[in-house]
């Protein structure tokens, strides 16, 4: 697990890689533990530059959580038909409903 | 490797050309999660959508190169590169080397359009002293992340499926 790593940053060539970022760490731990019973599966995964993305839902219909260096929050997905997304928010304030219910209309 | 070449303004990639992006593969973790640097879902043969991050694309660039200014032996020298770097890095010999290539036409990327019309990223030439076609995927000043993460997998689904890593030159 990723999660806890000190920050490293270092490039190579044009290889840029980067740890996540000590706020980006903090807002996917309240991220995580906001997360309604039902939203616990998720696939996480880092960007080369530090960014923390989870994934709920498959590749055909998918809702994206991306959080940034400055552990701000942006998500987008398709929920009742409807587009549903946000750029740069802070944790607390992700609807979270809206997440269940892309969820659970996936189930 | 390096620096941008002096003088070098940025300028857009013709949209009739082909860009491509190298794509490597260890024997153990390099860095970051478990996976890395295998940047390809088995599932789809795609890209990952993690690799491509909002930073690249907005600050840093999300690096390729101009098919017509690379060749297989550049790509297989940078492999070689990496790998004598991040074994020593390591410790032990992670086998770093290229898995593939993903190769897209530039017009391909441009016609990922927002719900304005307007295209969401751009193919810049960013020529650096010794890979003089080396180029940047970014996108346009006023997209957003929530707009990125809308137009990612269709970016992804533009560079397509990864390919040998002969390709490069066929």
């Amino acid at each position: 697990m990723v999660l806890g790593m000190p920050p490293v940053g270092l490039r190579t060539n044009r290889e840029f890689i980067s740890a996540p970022t000590e706020q980006a760490i903090q807002s996917a731990q309240v991220f995580i533990n906001r997360l309604p019973e039902g939203c616990l599966v998720f696939r996480m995964a880092l960007s080369q530059s530090g960014e923390i993305n989870f994934f709920h839902g498959n590749d055909d219909d998918l809702f994206q959580i991306l959080i940034d260096a400055e552990g701000t929050v942006s998500y987008y997905g398709v929920v009742d038909g409807k587009e549903v997304g946000d750029s740069n928010l802070p944790p607390e304030n992700l609807p979270y409903t809206k997440l269940l219910s892309f969820v659970d209309r996936n189930k | 490797m390096g620096d941008v070449a002096e003088g070098a303004a940025e300028t857009l990639v013709d949209p009739g050309e082909e860009i491509c992006r190298l794509c490597f593969s260890a024997l153990i973790p390099v860095f970051r999660s478990e996976g890395y640097p295998n940047q390809i879902d088995p599932d789809t043969g795609l890209l990952r959508l993690e690799e491509l991050a909002w930073d690249d694309v907005k600050t840093r660039g999300f690096s390729v190169q101009r098919r017509q200014l690379y060749s297989h032996a550049e790509a297989v020298a940078e492999a070689q590169s990496r790998d004598s770097k991040k074994s020593q890095q390591k410790g032990c010999d992670v086998r770093y080397q290229l898995a593939g290539v993903l190769i897209a036409l530039v017009k391909n990327i441009s016609a990922i359009v927002a719900d304005d019309g307007e295209p969401v990223f751009r193919v810049l030439a960013t020529p650096l002293k010794d890979l003089p076609g080396h180029a940047e995927i970014r996108v346009l000043g006023h997209i957003t992340t929530k707009q990125f993460l809308k137009y990612r997998p269709n970016l992804r689904d533009a560079l397509g499926s990864m390919r040998v890593p002969e390709a490069i030159d066929a």
